[in-house]
């Protein structure tokens, strides 16, 4: 218990050193990430995961993507490279993205050069659970899904792309450590530094997004 | 004037007297001097001329004489004087005719018929201009004894409480105002681009647009529409849309952004809006998925499942949606009661109206819609013209209309409606009323890839007099209004208006082929028929009780061709055909819709969605005055009408065609 309550106090500190780190850093800073290894790009819609880091949140965010809106307080930022001819938003149905059994929240088209910026709710306490495969799905409406549906459609959607440890630990390094947010308008602005780094075609919505409070 | 002149006149004034059904009694306050109806256009078919109330400066503008009504005027010269309006009490004060132009203008009415006592209005446009008041409010007045007052003997138009005519400037041109742009961060889901006339302060409360977004739009791609209406006296306010997950997240979107918009004010831009937005007065439109959205928005507050703490219900005066979705279905993308308005590209590839594809057929929310409901349909516009995102315009077909021009036929359009709901401007009614080819104003595309039809049926509030909507009575002989239904047209059928199966190839079998007014779980009904080279008729009783129709303005119905069957692809183009009203003595006043704006558009030539050419069926209303019958058989009683004719054929019009119809019912004024 006393080990448990130390490494809680250690890992608040550290998060908490991380949040102000983040919290001085939001102004917009273009990070420089070492470009994705060729060996991790599959033939897969969703071809490779460029960078993964985790967040936390004081406040909590609504999941809108899933029907029962369950609030979170971590899971991790990504960024994915992807088919672009299955990236155009449309008006109707559109392949979503999913992970394991979980929607991701999908922040930008990213049409053009296929990078997409995506966040994967964790719902679990402590640090969130490595994402294992990623995939396009088809939902028939559009309509936020409850988990069962989530689930269902995941192992419906055919060509994942499996994550490899190397892969992962790749994506990983490049996304550093966990940042801390006070809240999901913050996130949403380390996101868009995230946009006009990995996919500056979008560069109209990340501004859109990094106008003053 | 001479005095054969002055009998002529005496004799009009006692058969105006005869004839109070038509003619207006000569004002008390002014004996002497005729009221007339005196502005409008000419027509290439009986009446041969339509006396409307609405013009755009620049544009035609006419004045006519009917000598069947004033036979005085036939051989008569006079001043004509354009005015601005006054009341009787005004007039009397003072009839002094102050003319608007640089000068009056002489005039002479050859007659016999009113082809020869038209005259174009001269000498220089009629000012449309009057600071943030959409239209000049004017008289027209023929002086016939050239003493510059009006007297005795003088024909005026404008003198029955209201003006004889407006003239608006293009609505497409800004408004008198400088405009302050601002964008606001209140957070996730709250980030809005806002749009406000620059002395705002100096204004009073002004009334509020919320435009909301579509899937992968964003909320800074309206300026066009922004910087226009707050011009002209609005604030509006373009949000962040959560429309990712859905229309439903989409109105809960526009929910909130308009609560916090008004809740927060006094922050918003430094407090510049603070006391200055009027929570009573909102217009709510939206694009998309965002279309559906707020659709969705006013369903949920009409089903008390959001409670807005700012604003209420009543304080939307206008859902309009922009290519909407269709995802929720009749349950939820239900506008209920709003005065519900709805645009449509022809050539939209994204929600494109393909008969394979119900969440993509925009349609279906005009005919759920029960308060007064409205549409325009622009051929060759695609989904992103009517943004100005840039990037794809998503559109599919012949003659691609542009981004620019869309943006022209947008503002167009939408500044007379919100003028119409928001101010109650009586210069606006008549640009959604009218047909496009009546009143498309200078400075707008003239291409002939602009094509524009326009739906307009009346909610139950305005108490529309229906004959038959299809939607209940469904025998064919037997109209909603439960009177007798006879025809002789072909193979008519009263259904829902959808097309069945999964593409509009012409099919014996799909009676409602092309049809994309409703789903399957809608309601909406009307019927098809056809006519091949010969005349045939359909005719409907006007219920006994219900034949005195003094108190109405048009009859007004809708119609469409049906796109790709060989009774439409034999003579593409407007078809024509004619309308008879018949009184219980027999008389019949028989007009061709030739006259109103020419005829039924042939469908967008657009290809795909099965084999043929020609997309999903597009319906127009037609309104035909009641007066224009009673012009060509002053006889015509009226009080006492029992039938409405419709006919079709050779004799009539176009030899071929098969049409769709709804919506058979007389407008109050």
């Amino acid at each position: 218990m006393k080990i448990f309550t130390a490494l809680s106090v250690a890992f608040v500190v550290l998060a908490g050193a991380g949040w102000l780190a983040a919290r001085q850093d939001r102004t917009p800073v273009a990070v420089e990430h070492p470009a994705a290894p060729d060996t991790s790009v599959q033939n897969t819609p969703v071809r490779a995961l460029l960078l993964a880091q985790p967040f936390e949140l004081e406040k909590p965010a609504t999941h809108h993507w899933r029907a029962e809106q369950p609030q979170y307080l971590r899971g991790w930022i990504l960024v994915l490279e992807c088919d672009p001819s299955l990236l155009a938003r449309r008006q109707t149905v559109e392949p979503l993205l999913a992970s394991d059994g979980e929607m991701l929240e999908r922040i930008n088209e990213g049409a053009k050069h296929g990078r997409v910026i995506a966040v994967l709710p964790r719902f679990e306490t402590g640090e969130p659970g490595a994402p294992k495969a990623f995939a396009f799905v088809e939902i028939e409406r559009a309509e936020a899904v409850d988990a069962v549906q989530a689930l269902r459609s995941f192992e419906r959607a055919g060509d994942a792309l499996r994550l490899s440890a190397e892969a992962w630990q790749s994506a990983r390094a490049r996304g550093g450590e966990a940042i801390r947010f006070e809240d999901r308008t913050q996130l949403e602005e380390h996101c868009a530094q995230l946009i006009l780094e990995h996919a500056p075609e979008d560069r109209a919505q990340a501004e859109g997004w990094l106008i003053p409070r | 004037m001479s005095l054969l002149a002055f009998a002529l006149l005496a004799q009009s004034i006692v058969s105006q007297q005869a004839m109070s059904i038509a003619q207006p009694a000569t004002p008390a306050l002014l004996p002497g001097v005729v009221r007339a109806e005196l502005a409008g256009l000419s027509i290439s078919a009986a009446p041969h001329f339509d006396y409307v109330t609405s013009f755009v400066a620049g544009g035609a503008m006419q004045v006519a004489v009917d000598p069947v009504q004033f036979p005085q005027i036939v051989g008569a010269n006079a001043y004509l004087y354009i005015v601005r309006h006054k009341t009787p009490e005004q007039w009397l004060a003072d009839p002094t005719l102050v003319e608007v132009r640089s000068a009056a203008q002489a005039v002479f009415f050859p007659g016999p018929d009113i082809q020869n006592c038209t005259v174009p209005v001269l000498f220089g446009p009629v000012p449309g201009s009057n600071g943030v008041q959409f239209g000049v409010d004017y008289d027209i007045v023929l002086d016939l004894n050239f003493n510059t007052l009006l007297d005795e003997g003088d024909l005026i138009d404008g003198l029955d409480g209201k003006p004889g005519m407006w003239v608006t400037v293009p609505p497409q041109s800004n408004g008198p105002y400088a405009v302050t742009e601002i964008l606001y961060n209140g957070g996730t889901l709250l980030r809005q681009n806002i749009f406000y006339p620059t002395n705002i302060s100096t204004l009073g409360q002004l009334p509020l647009v919320v435009v909301s977004h579509g899937n992968g739009h964003n909320y800074q791609w309206y300026d066009h529409l922004g910087l226009h209406l707050a011009s002209w006296g609005f604030v509006v306010m373009s949000h962040e849309n959560n429309t990712g997950p859905g229309p439903d997240s989409a109105a809960l979107t526009t929910l909130s952004n308009t609560d916090h918009f008004l809740g927060n004010l006094a922050t918003i831009g430094g407090g510049a809006l603070q006391g200055h937005v009027d929570n009573t007065r909102i217009a709510w439109i939206g694009h998309s998925r965002g279309g559906e959205g707020v659709a969705r928005a006013y369903d949920r507050l009409f089903d008390g499942t959001n409670i807005a703490v700012n604003y209420t219900r009543s304080a939307i005066k206008l859902v309009s949606s922009i290519a909407p979705t269709d995802f929720l279905g009749p349950a939820s993308a239900y506008p209920h009661d709003a005065n519900y308005h709805l645009w449509v590209g022809g050539a939209d590839s994204d929600v494109t109206g393909c008969a394979d594809c119900n969440i993509c057929q925009s349609f279906h929310l005009l005919d759920r819609a029960e308060g007064t409901s409205h549409s325009i349909s622009l051929h060759g516009v695609g989904h992103g013209a009517f943004h100005n995102g840039g990037g794809d315009l998503w559109a599919s077909g012949p003659c691609i209309v542009s981004r620019a021009d869309t943006h022209v036929l947008m503002k167009v359009h939408l500044l007379p409606l919100l003028q119409h709901y928001i101010f109650g401007a009586p210069a606006a009614k008549d640009f959604f009323v009218r047909q496009w080819e009546s009143l498309a104003p200078p400075g707008v595309p003239n291409s002939t890839c602009v094509v524009v039809d326009m739906q307009y049926t009346e909610g139950a509030a305005r108490q529309p007099r229906v004959i038959d909507n299809f939607q209940t009575q469904n025998a064919t002989n037997l109209s909603s209004s439960g009177a007798a239904v006879t025809f002789t047209v072909d193979n008519l059928t009263e259904a829902r208006l959808d097309d069945l199966d999964s593409a509009f190839t012409a099919s014996g079998s799909d009676v409602m082929n092309g049809m994309t007014m409703g789903a399957a779980n809608d309601t909406t009904r009307g019927i098809v028929f056809q006519w091949t080279n010969a005349d045939r008729d359909l005719m409907f009783e006007v219920p006994a009780g219900q034949r005195d129709l003094r108190g109405f303005e048009a009859l007004s119905f809708r119609a469409a061709q049906c796109a790709r069957d060989a009774n439409t692809t034999a003579t593409l183009g407007d078809l024509v055909f004619q309308v008879a009203l018949r009184d219980e003595a027999g008389r019949r006043a028989q007009l061709s819709i030739r006259a109103y704006g020419g005829g039924i558009e042939e469908p967008y030539q657009r290809t795909g969605c099965g084999t043929g050419a020609g997309w999903g069926n597009e319906f127009e209303t037609v309104r035909m005055p009641l007066r224009d019958f009673r012009r060509i058989q002053n006889q015509l009683d009226l009080s006492r009408i029992d039938r409405i004719e419709f006919l079709f054929g050779p004799g009539y019009g176009d030899a071929r065609g098969r049409l769709g119809l709804d919506d058979v019912e007389f407008h109050r004024p």
